[in-house]
């Protein structure tokens, strides 16, 4: 089972949104679908969720268009989207019938779900009434209360405390260990790291970079090089012309390749500068976004 | 359908129980029963009418206590002599006394002098005049040696035969019972129309619309809320009707003393098929303009537009309502207005109570609404679908077309 996109368009009148986006993703797989505001991912997941109609290409689940497909999706929007004047009870077992499960079904997950994300004293409650963090639990619970097979999660992390954020870490990860299909689209790149097999760079509506996480960082052309922070170290890379950013534990150089990490590491260890600290580091997803879509 | 029937039942559920139908519905229920107690309390204390007759010595002017009698129980009369006047008015004065009543003579003429406070009791003072007058007429036949014959003949009254196509009362009546009918339906299109299109506004500005319309498709969406606030609707004037069941079980209901602006309503107007008429006419009606508050509902993103937005609806109500209280009955304007649809509900009701429309014209305006519910519904269900995902501060009517056309 998976999910094809393929050249996937939409323009709004003039302002083109999605521009011939082509991607695949697995079934079991996490995909993150990234980019800065206005870069297209909100418009391609609705696409998805059939909210609004491509201008071109198709989208379909296990080889059948996906509006045909009766594929059971769980969607966590990035505006949180609850009736706030109901009770948590009420609408959580809405939002299970409305995607065919049985009042008992509901009722059962419901319990589960508030037991899990440790809110069952706000069952009874209105929505209006929880805090921002705990009506967020209730729009996670509404997403994989009925079991979804794909899970789209729409900036999942944002305004949730640190704690809050360690708990939906976690429920993600136990339903990425179910086999979920799951994209997603946020801003904070370490978590995204921590959970994406595959991810798709957008700007401008346009994939710019696209495939398995540690392909792009194999492939990407910087890298960077550490070293102490101290006066003789600075002073060399001075004399030589090189260009590095220091912050307060260590000095960063980018460099493209091994052999000029061991050129300046030559060009140090001969002028008789101590080094406790030399290490060649992987670039960052946030260095990637930066650099290409920044 | 099961879909349909889920978001019919949350959206029915959530509108009954919310704060604002539970204190309505708890206000509408108390006024209808304060109506009738209050009603009922005034019938209870209606008093007779304190009235004194003050008569100077006379032979020939003595009014005949026995024939004053047909105001038993509206009027209770005493009698005082002309000597007892200025006590009499100082009665009135104090509110001690209602009306005075002084019968004098002057060459042999009657005549009668009214003191009252505020308010002349119209029939008594007829009947004493009435009275004095025959008395005066015997007096000059006597006096002038006229035969009866003759005085018969001079005082034959030419008869005025009655026969009104439409009796002014008959007119006040279908205005007033229009009034009633034509003011619920305006206020509950308007309150439960405004209803529909704030439930869509606040879904879409909340975005939960977007959790929704995953769900379930938009058009189904759109016909359970208008039926789910209907049946809200529908609640609330049972609540009323409930209030009236309680004045009615309290004894304060009395059908022949209900009045709206002091006229006194003829309820016998109010037949089978005028109830049968104003219950689809509601219906109808309900639907037609329910469905355009939904569409305007889709096309606004905020509470502040939507304000703007609904305003020529809200008129177009407007117009036919009055048009039910103003404009005559039998003109050409309501002829033709009455197969108009969205004035239909307002106006052919009204013709029906004036008993100016037959059961043809009935079914024909009634297929007419019908038949334009569908047309309505199906645009109202096109901006629908295309605006729960629209989202912009202003709407233009080239967003409307765009809309309509996605």
């Amino acid at each position: 089972m998976s999910l094809k996109i393929k050249e996937l368009s939409k323009a709004f009148g003039e302002h083109v949104a999605v521009n011939q986006l082509t991607l695949e993703v697995e079934k079991g797989q996490v995909f993150g679908l990234l980019g800065r505001n206005g870069a297209g991912k909100s418009t391609t997941i609705k696409m998805i969720l059939g909210l609004v109609k491509p201008t071109a290409g198709f989208i379909t689940w296990n080889g059948q268009s996906i509006e045909t497909s009766r594929v059971s999706i769980g969607y966590l929007p990035e505006e949180r989207g609850l009736y706030t004047k109901s009770k948590v009870s009420t609408q959580l077992a809405y939002f299970g019938k409305l995607e065919g499960m049985s009042s008992k079904e509901a009722d059962k997950a419901i319990d589960n779900w508030l037991e899990r994300l440790e809110i069952s004293e706000y069952k009874h409650k209105l929505v209006s009434d929880l805090s921002k963090g705990n009506q967020q639990k209730i729009q996670l619970i509404a997403t994989l209360l009925h079991n979804p097979e794909l899970v789209i999660l729409d900036e999942p992390f944002s305004g949730l405390d640190p704690v809050n954020a360690n708990l939906f870490a976690e429920v993600i990860r136990e339903e990425i260990e179910k086999g979920k299909t799951v994209i997603l689209s946020s801003h904070q790149m370490n978590l995204v790291e921590s959970f994406c097999d595959e991810v798709c760079l957008l700007k401008k509506g346009k994939a710019v970079v696209q495939g398995s996480l540690k392909a792009i960082k194999d492939q990407y052309e910087f890298k960077d090089l550490v070293l102490d922070v101290s006066e003789e170290v600075k002073n060399e890379l001075v004399k030589g012309e090189i260009g590095f950013v220091e912050n307060k534990h260590e000095i960063r150089i980018k460099i493209r390749s091994e052999s000029e990490a061991l050129s300046i590491l030559n060009q140090l260890l001969n002028v008789g500068v101590t080094l406790t600290q030399f290490k060649m580091l992987q670039p960052t997803l946030q260095e990637i976004f930066v650099e290409k879509v920044g | 359908m099961k879909k349909f029937f889920y978001v019919f039942w949350f959206h029915f559920r959530e509108s009954v129980l919310s704060k604002v139908s539970i204190i309505t519905g708890t206000v509408i229920f108390f006024i209808m029963i304060a109506f009738f107690g209050i009603s009922h309390g005034l019938s209870q204390n209606e008093k007779e009418v304190r009235a004194t007759i003050i008569e100077e010595q006379s032979e020939v002017y003595q009014l005949d206590r026995s024939q004053l009698n047909e105001l038993e129980g509206e009027v209770s009369f005493t009698f005082r002599p002309i000597n007892e006047l200025d006590t009499a008015r100082a009665e009135v004065e104090a509110g001690d006394m209602d009306q005075v009543l002084v019968v004098q003579e002057t060459n042999g003429v009657p005549f009668i002098t009214h003191i009252y406070e505020e308010n002349r009791h119209l029939d008594m003072v007829s009947m004493v005049s009435h009275l004095l007058q025959q008395m005066y007429l015997e007096q000059v036949l006597i006096e002038d040696e006229i035969s009866p014959a003759v005085a018969e003949r001079l005082l034959m009254p030419i008869e005025v035969l009655d026969e009104p196509i439409r009796s002014p009362e008959a007119m006040m009546q279908s205005f007033l019972v229009y009034y009633v009918f034509g003011f619920a339906l305006y206020m509950l299109i308007i309150t439960f129309g405004q209803a529909i299109a704030t439930g869509v506004v606040s879904e879409k500005s909340s975005r939960v619309m977007e959790v929704m319309i995953s769900k379930v498709k938009p058009i189904w969406m759109m016909f359970a809320k208008v039926l789910a606030v209907l049946g809200n609707a529908i609640v609330i004037v049972l609540i009323g009707c409930c209030g009236v069941l309680v004045a009615f079980l309290l004894g304060w209901l009395d059908l022949s003393r209900i009045s709206i602006f002091g006229a006194g309503v003829d309820l016998s107007v109010v037949g089978t098929e005028v109830v049968m008429a104003a219950i689809i006419f509601f219906i109808l009606g309900y639907f037609l303009y329910g469905m355009m508050f939904a569409a305007v509902g889709a096309m606004c993103s905020k509470m502040e537009t939507l304000q703007t937005m609904s305003m020529p609806i809200t008129i177009l109500v407007m117009i036919p309502f009055f048009m039910g209280m103003f404009a005559s009955d039998t003109s050409l304007l309501m002829q033709i207005s009455s197969y108009i649809p969205f004035f239909t509900p307002f106006v052919m009701f009204n013709r029906l109570i004036a008993n100016e429309t037959h059961l043809i014209e009935l079914v024909i305006s009634m297929v007419l609404m019908v038949i334009s519910i569908i047309i309505v519904g199906f645009f109202a269900a096109r901006i629908y679908v295309n605006g729960v995902m629209y989202y912009s501060e202003k709407t233009s009517f080239k967003d409307i077309k765009r809309l309509l056309k996605r």
